[in-house]
């Protein structure tokens, strides 16, 4: 197990946390997702089902902060997926925009709805369900009353009774995990684009400017290339 | 580019891009780029997907147009 996640990890995290934020906006009947405390405790919710059971889907790693759980990553992801305009933040919270929901739903159709990644799919699906709806602080209550096996000595410990700073969830190694979810190369490839912000801006770019007519020939663009 | 379909790992993308296709140049680069022989397939069997992409009329079937170089991951 580690704490520092592996490029295609922070690309699934990206992308398993606009599934869940999107769900819990279905769920609420709104584009909203909840605020950072709530939108923090939801992915640690799905993380912990996870790790119990070495299922490697999220690659978040927790630490016990001063308000519950907390990811480095989740903070990151919220960054990128708001760059890319696939949430916006307000004073109420995360909000899930049109972009978000439609990529959002593509992922958990295509990639969340295949047999392999049943487990997932329920996962992610319950939290939602049973969470979603709920306010911030009885989602932090229940947090705190979690039992959850530290990964430091394997003791069953309530999530208020762990000391701050210390790991709660640590990235499993895939030879450490029962089942991993199972991305296909040609969507990996689709979510290293659309969830980077340079490589999503860059291809929006040369696309446009192909629409444009902007375009070399083979022999314009060695032309030009010293040989 | 001799075997544009199967080059570098090439893979025809998803949702918004699932037009184009990503190969890998190396560890570090991909490229992204379109065959206008698959566009032109795609376009007679799922012509709802062709939203992305530009009539070809005129183009040479054997066109490949490259779009972008990219990193992998950032």
């Amino acid at each position: 197990m580690r704490e520092v996640r592996k490029p295609d990890e922070v690309i699934i995290d990206k992308a398993l946390l606009l599934v869940l934020m999107d769900l819990v906006a279905i769920r609420n009947q709104s584009n909203l997702a909840g605020d950072r405390i709530k939108c923090m405790k939801l992915p640690f919710l799905a993380t912990n089902q996870m790790f119990e059971k070495k299922a490697k889907g999220f690659n978040l790693a927790f630490f016990r902060d001063k308000v519950g759980p907390l990811s480095k990553g989740v903070y990151s992801a919220w960054n990128h997926l708001s760059s890319l305009g696939l949430l916006i933040e307000d004073r109420y919270g995360f909000r899930v925009t049109p972009e978000g929901n439609a990529l959002a739903q593509a992922i958990f159709n295509d990639v969340l709805c295949t047999s392999a990644n049943h487990f997932f799919k329920e996962t992610i699906e319950n939290i939602a369900l049973k969470y979603g709806h709920l306010s911030t602080s009885r989602i932090k209550q229940i947090v705190y009353d979690i039992e959850v096996s530290l990964p430091s000595s394997g003791m069953r410990t309530k999530v208020k009774d762990i000391k701050l700073g210390e790991d709660i969830i640590l990235i499993l190694e895939p030879e450490e995990a029962d089942l991993m979810l199972d991305v296909d190369s040609a969507w990996m490839e689709t979510l290293a684009i659309e969830l980077n912000p340079m490589n999503k801006q860059g291809l929006t770019k040369a696309f446009a400017d192909y629409k444009e007519g902007r375009i070399l020939s083979h022999e314009e663009v060695w032309r030009d290339v010293p040989s | 580019m001799q075997a544009p379909y199967s080059a570098a790992k090439s893979e025809r993308l998803k949702y918004e891009w699932a037009t184009k296709r990503s190969a890998r140049i190396d560890d570090r680069y991909r490229l992204i780029y379109k065959i206008c022989e698959e566009c032109q397939k795609r376009r007679e069997t799922e012509p709802n997907h062709m939203t992305n992409c530009l009539p070809c009329e005129g183009v040479p079937i054997t066109t490949v147009n490259f779009l972008d170089i990219t990193e992998h991951y950032m």
